[in-house]
């Protein structure tokens, strides 16, 4: 095992914390408008009367969005290709995929912690001769 | 009060070793919202706010209970810790470079108590500002008395008297927080 085959893990460390899912909660947390959601963006939403939907935002609106749905993830019931609109005051909560600094942050020591852990279980014991 | 001790003790190791038999029911399907405990911004909402917010309480709740969630008995919870422990402690010395083991995790319990407490802070604030009570899917049971019962469970737990099941107050309180929302209500 060598310093090579630790690269695998450090692009799997980056990717996994460079995109973080992000749920908010609008009642929570104030308005949807630090999301930066935008056209284009694939997001989950849960809505006050229990629905679940995953879709690709087509449309902005001032009360509401307008999108397609995704492939349904698990307990979702739509199926892929309908269109939906959706009130922001029947959010529940969104999820989002966004750039997470914090989690970017911690790969450097998560990378070097495995690093070290590596070290200590590979240094081989000399067992003291007699 | 030795035997208290070790009678615990054998729980704890029972429900071990029935966790690493039974599989977790809790599975996060999608990134859960912080649930915060209801301050200032909700004390400021009128009634029909209120219920809006609270219904959408209930819907964050609902998705962590169709994921599998569930408040595990005190018993259950140490249980997990511990095997939880255990199976990390086993994975770094079997294979350092393994893919991270299943761990028994706690079963959504404390992401749901969370829910529940959000939940409980609105229907707090509703009571207090003397909004009008809702129906709830409870038969002869409207939200304001569900808050009740639901809050004197909670207190009951937090009294933290060796005599109180806390098991059965937990099972409780889901099951009144479950039926909070009136079939009209949803879908």
């Amino acid at each position: 095992m060598s310093i090579r085959d630790l690269w695998p893990m450090l692009l799997l460390a980056v990717a996994g914390g460079c995109n973080a899912p992000r749920a908010v909660a609008p009642v929570d947390e104030g308005e949807l408008t630090h999301l930066r959601l935008k056209p284009g963006d694939e997001i989950r939403v849960v809505t006050r009367q229990r629905q679940r939907m995953s879709f690709e935002i087509v449309e902005l609106r001032p009360n509401e969005m307008v999108g397609v749905t995704r492939k349904p993830a698990a307990h979702e019931t739509l199926p892929k290709g309908t269109a939906v609109t959706v009130l922001y005051d029947d959010l529940a909560f969104v999820v989002v995929k966004r750039f997470s600094a914090g989690r970017t942050a911690a790969v450097p020591f998560l990378v070097l912690g495995l690093a070290a852990g590596y070290v200590l279980t590979a240094t081989p014991v000399v067992v003291p001769g007699p | 009060m030795r035997w208290r001790s070790a009678g615990r003790g054998v729980a704890v190791v029972g429900f071990a070793c029935a966790g690493t038999l039974a599989a977790c029911h809790h599975h996060p399907t999608i990134a859960y919202p912080k649930a915060v405990e209801a301050g200032p911004t909700e004390a400021a909402f009128d009634c029909p706010r209120l219920d809006d917010a609270i219904l959408k309480a209930d819907a964050v709740r609902w998705v962590i209970r169709q994921d599998g969630a569930r408040l595990l008995s005190p018993d259950e919870q140490d249980a997990r810790v511990a095997g939880d422990v255990a199976l990390i402690a086993a994975s770094v010395l079997a294979c350092f470079l393994c893919p991270p083991v299943a761990v028994f995790g706690d079963e959504g319990h404390a992401v749901l108590d969370r829910a529940d407490r959000r939940v409980l802070s609105l229907l707090k604030i509703k009571a207090d500002k003397g909004c009008p009570a809702q129906p709830t899917s409870l038969t002869g049971m409207n939200d304001l008395q569900l808050y009740a019962a639901a809050s004197a469970l909670v207190a009951e737990e937090a009294r933290k008297d060796p005599a109180t099941d806390v098991a059965a107050t937990r099972v409780e309180r889901m099951r009144l927080l479950d039926g909070l929302r009136a079939p009209s209500s949803g879908p």
